[in-house]
């Protein structure tokens, strides 16, 4: 499909096409619908009508049927999926999803700073417990500081052992292929990546 | 006619009174032109409809969502194997093991009874098995695809295996569980007798669908968005899916669903549909990382390139006889990013099957269960252990 650069071009396109659909649907519906009666003038025909054709200023024999509206609607609405399709891969919509992917992600990102630091506070007086500093009581808290202690344990073990299979990683690849290739296609960096995450949240 | 009398009268109000007023359409639509017939005729039709909306309040009331009993094996967090009970006599000793993508329930391969892969597989003498991934929970964003392949899925396959006293089993992996299957296959060989794709893309550079597009690295940033949500939230993969054909999926199908809302059985087919796409779950981040980046962005698998756990993915290792199941619509995975998995593999026995079929209407459509399934079915059975050998 084309790609159209100027909104009012895209709208113009989508216009042409509905109606060009609408017209063909409405033009075979009222087909179909005056070779099944009698008259074959047009959509319907009414029963006081002339033998052969129907009064061309009686309302009644232009009447769409419900068949010819449900074409006319399904043509329409083709019409609309086509020009979504369309708009969907145009560079206007990448870079809208782009924006408001990145406005969801910073708000994502301000807010769980935000809670991070309003438990941080909520905490600070076992945080001070924690390191026998002025807590409440002023009294350490053995539990929390054995439980700090257990938690950086296993985040370093879990560090130490994501390092371990990224040297391997990179120790098979190696001597297969060229390793400049590696590093910049073969994942280096979204491994780099991921490291770099733990280590933040750890 | 007594007992027609006797449902009358146990009518309630409601519904009478549509009826009333649908007969009451059809006398006055003998004098009418046909265009007014037509039209009293739509009338009719939607008091119809109308008389119909306790009967799908009730029929939503019932949904379940599987179709099919069976038991929970082996549990590991949120992850769970199934073993399906079937009403036959098991003809076949080779199980079969079913896995299914991570984006989603897995009980659209069991949805209704007539409408069950699980049930087409078990009527056919199989041994039915099925990996639930389950929903991960926030400590679980950091589990990549080795841990799922590599690790649970290993165990649960060792599992059947142990279970079954078999020393290999068939695999039938859907979509992104299907590449998983595939990744698996190439690591444990000697544990696959034969593994089903369905569905299942291995070559992203095939193939136009808007996914691709949206996925483009210039676009689409996945480190952003793993770093942000931790495990990817069901509204944004949902609303992601939901946006692939936003006229079909918003307006297309309630205007189906209104058509034809006094249809109970397609009333009961709908409302199990709707059940399972809003069932939506959260993926893993880092296993949505290492898909997007290495496959969708990079299409690093059938280039051997795709890393998992220490080793990269060698599709070459693949002997098994393998059957690549595709649907001619399917927006999701087109056909064109499944078929080249026959190029790749290592083995000589590969064979496509096709239907005229989205992506869902695979597990669902009557067209797969009437065609699809049984062909395959039969391919299954043609290359498993018959049970009489045992």
């Amino acid at each position: 499909m084309s790609q159209q650069a100027n909104p009012m071009d895209a709208a113009m396109a989508f216009w042409k096409e509905a109606f060009t659909r609408f017209g063909s649907a409405a033009q075979a519906a009222g087909a179909a619908a005056a070779s099944a009666t009698s008259g074959g003038a047009g959509p319907s025909s009414t029963p006081g009508a002339a033998p052969g054709g129907t009064t061309p200023l009686d309302p009644a024999a232009w009447m769409p049927t419900p068949e010819m509206v449900r074409r006319m609607q399904s043509a329409f609405l083709d019409a609309m999926a086509a020009a979504s399709e369309q708009y969907m891969r145009s560079p206007q919509f990448l870079d809208a999803m782009k924006a408001s992917l990145d406005g969801a992600l910073r708000m994502r990102q301000e807010m769980d700073a935000l809670l991070r630091r309003q438990v941080g506070e909520a905490m600070s007086g076992s945080s001070a417990a924690a390191a026998g500093g002025s807590g409440a009581a002023g009294i350490p808290d053995p539990g929390v500081v054995r439980e700090l202690r257990e938690m950086e344990a296993r985040l370093q073990a879990r560090l130490d052992e994501i390092d371990a299979r990224l040297s391997t990683i990179e120790e098979t690849a190696a001597p297969s292929t060229p390793g400049a290739k590696r590093t910049t296609s073969g994942g280096g960096s979204g491994r780099g990546s991921a490291r770099g995450r733990n280590r933040r949240e750890s | 006619m007594a007992s027609a009398t006797d449902k009358e009268s146990t009518t309630d109000p409601f519904t009478g009174a549509a009826r009333a007023f649908a007969e009451s359409m059809s006398v006055w639509m003998a004098g009418m032109s046909p265009a007014a017939a037509a039209w009293a005729e739509e009338a009719k039709r939607h008091a119809e409809r109308m008389a119909a909306v306790p009967r799908i309040v009730e029929a939503a009331r019932r949904a379940k969502k599987w179709a099919t009993p069976h038991d929970v094996i082996m549990t590991e967090g949120p992850v769970r194997l199934l073993r399906f009970r079937g009403e036959g006599p098991v003809r076949h000793a080779t199980p079969l093991l079913f896995v299914f993508a991570l984006v989603n329930r897995p009980y659209v391969l069991d949805l209704l009874p007539h409408k069950s892969v699980v049930r087409r597989f078990l009527e056919a003498g199989f041994d039915v098995w099925m990996i639930d991934w389950g929903v991960p929970e926030p400590g679980d964003s950091v589990k990549t695809l080795h841990d799922y392949i590599n690790g649970h899925m290993h165990r649960m396959v060792n599992r059947v295996l142990d279970r079954t006293g078999q020393p290999q089993l068939s695999i039938l992996g859907y979509c992104m569980g299907g590449t998983m299957s595939a990744m698996y296959a190439s690591q444990h060989q000697a544990l696959v007798r034969n593994l089903i794709m369905l569905a299942a893309p291995v070559d992203w550079s095939c193939g136009d669908c808007l996914l691709k597009v949206w996925t483009d690295p210039q676009v689409f940033d996945v480190d952003q968005v793993v770093a942000a949500f931790g495990n990817v939230p069901p509204a944004y993969l949902g609303g992601s899916f939901n946006l692939l054909k936003p006229i079909d999926n918003n307006i297309r199908k309630w205007m189906g669903f209104y058509d034809r809302m006094d249809d109970d059985r397609f009333v009961e087919e709908f409302i199990a549909m709707e059940t399972w796409v809003n069932d939506n779950i959260p993926i893993s981040g880092a296993v949505y990382r290492d898909f997007v980046r290495y496959g969708m962005q990079r299409n690093e698998l059938v280039r051997g390139r795709f890393p998992l756990g220490d080793r990269y993915v060698d599709l070459g290792a693949i002997t098994c006889p393998v059957l690549t199941l595709v649907a001619d619509s399917d927006h999701l995975v087109p056909a064109e990013q499944s078929t080249p998995l026959e190029k790749v593999v290592g083995s000589t026995d590969t064979t496509t099957l096709s239907t005229k079929a989205g992506h869902i209407g695979l597990a669902v459509g009557s067209r797969a269960h009437k065609e699809l399934w049984p062909q395959a079915c039969a391919w299954l059975a043609h290359r498993s252990q018959p049970a009489e050998s045992l």
